[in-house]
């Protein structure tokens, strides 16, 4: 009798330990609801550990909820700050996953504080699918859409263009965005790489256009080359020091300062011509453009523009560029 | 030879049992489930459909390899039924090589109708043959590389239930294929504690336990096949560790008394 009742006592402690314990439980967690997304996704080490030999099957569950988690927060237009997580989950689990890491540079460098994040896990991906061009591809759509940086986007889908059945668009894209960088060196690979494109171009149409390209980046680069040379030339002719006028002379006789003939030297920040650059050894030879035609230079502003071309300029920015023909009629 | 009447025995024994039915129309079920969850897969039907696939096909065949297998040689024990077998003209080893291929027999019939299932979702999700052309050898590889698991697991279960009850040897047959899959793991764990001791009984681990994750080829299925060489040393593999311990439940089985 006393066993069963203290039996009885047990059951009735243990049970409301277990429901103290459980209200305690609840209370710690988060009051924000949204924040239960990130407590049941375990550490990915532990999950890869726990998932016995069915690690993919476990990514594509976690894929499905980070889909039903995306556009559950979508439809709410609610922050989404758990996508890394849940992101890094899937392609730890399964490293092969390529659709995950194109999705999560979507929907995480769509958002400015993710963008990071997205970089991180692209980075990833190309760390463990080294063959993989829609990877690099990705990483330069980022950097040219999202960080504005032409230089890197280009040196990303240069690396994609080099893989395994990557598409002809990955070159075209490095090439202009290496030529868009502005820099000689960017501007240099450009070049080699619409060359490239010239030879390996398989219908005449595609030829044709990345010959154009290739003679619009051969003037962009002679443009950079030369006005580097002029920024160069302007330093030089600044740090000459500027020879001060003669003291004017005062006369005795006439009891007056005699007017002073030579006046102070001024400088000229531009040269007279291109060819002076040459014989300072700022440039290598006088410039010409791809159809032996020299640049036009003006020497009081020191803008250099190149004849035009045999048809509309495809870059943009070289249209600034092109002087006008001289028979058009304003 | 004196062992094939008794593996076909077993077979049929295997085939009559209507909770074997039971569990593959489970695992079916969840093979078709994939069709399903393709609509919220967002562009990846082909995968989920064959992880989901080669996962069920591995856990349904683990689970009839585990209580199956365990019962194997006590049913026998507990009908009675063991006597008037090992009166015959037959050696104690034969009985358990009939057994095991029995059960082996019907893992292969169960495995290739999962297999058959799993390629008629695949063909209906991905539209055609032309959909499953790109994955079929990696997939085959992976099917025979899960049933290649599931006999190293029957010869474990064989192995515990000579001289383990069937529910204790159920546990260590799952613990095998825990510690299987784990088992790269604690090699790892092994030589990141910097104990000398430890690292020796994770290597020892390492070698005595079945590796199952050599066997394991379902997370590479969306890139190429694996070399031959590579199979074929897992296949290698997976045979000489079945036939280790097949031999070793044999000589238990022999000092056995009944």
């Amino acid at each position: 009798m006393w066993v069963r009742l203290l039996l009885l006592v047990c059951f009735v402690l243990a049970v409301n330990a277990m429901h103290f314990l459980h209200i305690h439980q609840i209370r710690r967690l988060p009051f924000n609801k949204d924040h239960f997304d990130a407590l049941y996704l375990p550490d990915p080490a532990f999950l890869q550990f726990t998932s016995l030999g069915h690690e993919t099957l476990v990514s594509d569950f976690i894929w499905l909820e980070t889909i039903q988690y995306y556009g559950d927060r979508l439809s709410k237009t609610k922050a989404t700050p758990f996508l890394y997580r849940y992101f890094d989950a899937i392609t730890t689990l399964d490293p092969d996953f390529i659709g995950a890491y194109i999705f999560a540079s979507y929907v995480m460098g769509s958002e400015p504080e993710l963008r990071d994040d997205a970089i991180k896990i692209i980075k990833k991906g190309m760390e463990l699918n080294p063959t993989v061009w829609g990877l690099p591809y990705q990483m330069g759509m980022m950097y040219h859409l999202y960080y504005k940086d032409p230089e890197k986007a280009a040196a990303y889908f240069e690396q994609a263009s080099r893989l395994p059945h990557a598409p002809a668009v990955t070159k075209n894209l490095a090439a202009q965005l290496y030529r868009k960088a502005d820099t000689l060196g960017a501007c240099m690979v450009s070049l080699h790489l619409w060359g490239e494109n010239v030879k390996q171009a398989a219908e005449k149409h595609l030829k044709d256009k990345a010959e154009r390209n290739f003679i619009e980046t051969a003037i962009t680069c002679d443009l950079i080359r030369i006005r580097q040379a002029l920024e160069a030339y302007r330093k030089r002719q600044l740090s000459i020091p500027v020879k001060p006028a003669p003291a004017p002379v005062y006369s005795r006789r006439l009891r007056r300062y005699l007017p002073v003939a030579a006046k102070p030297v001024v400088v000229s920040p531009f040269p007279a011509s291109l060819n002076e650059l040459v014989e300072l050894g700022l440039l290598a030879k006088p410039p010409l453009d791809f159809f032996k035609r020299p640049y036009l230079y003006d020497a009081r502003t020191g803008k250099v523009m190149v004849e035009p071309l045999p048809w509309l300029a495809i870059d943009l920015k070289l249209r600034e560029s092109i002087a006008m023909p001289k028979n058009t009629v304003n | 030879m004196r062992s094939i009447p008794l593996a076909l025995n077993t077979l049929r024994e295997a085939i009559r049992d209507k909770i074997l039915y039971v569990i593959l129309l489970f695992a079916i079920i969840l093979i078709a489930s994939g069709v399903l969850l393709t609509t919220l897969s967002l562009n990846q039907e082909n995968k989920i459909v064959m992880d989901l696939g080669l996962s069920s096909i591995s856990i349904f065949g683990l689970i009839i390899t585990v209580f199956v297998g365990t019962n194997l040689l006590n049913k026998e024990i507990d009908k009675k039924t063991i006597y008037l077998l090992l009166s015959k003209p037959m050696h104690r080893a034969d009985f358990i090589m009939g057994k095991f291929l029995g059960l082996s027999l019907t893992l292969l019939i169960i495995t290739l109708s999962m297999g058959l299932a799993f390629y008629a979702v695949l063909w209906y999700t991905s539209g055609g043959l032309s959909g499953i052309m790109p994955i079929l050898e990696s997939s085959a590889q992976a099917l025979l590389l899960i049933y290649l698991e599931l006999v190293v697991l029957t010869a474990v279960a064989v192995f515990f239930s000579t001289f383990a009850t069937p529910i204790m040897g159920a546990i260590f047959t799952l613990a095998a294929y825990t510690i299987g899959h784990m088992s790269n793991d604690i090699v790892a764990f092994g030589k990141l504690s910097k104990n000398p001791v430890l690292e020796q009984i994770s290597q020892l681990m390492f070698y005595v336990l079945p590796d199952l994750e050599r066997l394991n080829l379902k997370n590479h299925l969306m890139t190429s096949a694996v070399p031959s060489e590579v199979l074929g040393g897992s296949l290698a593999y997976g045979l000489m560790y079945t036939l280790a311990l097949l031999f070793l439940s044999m000589a238990i089985f022999d000092f056995k008394e009944f």
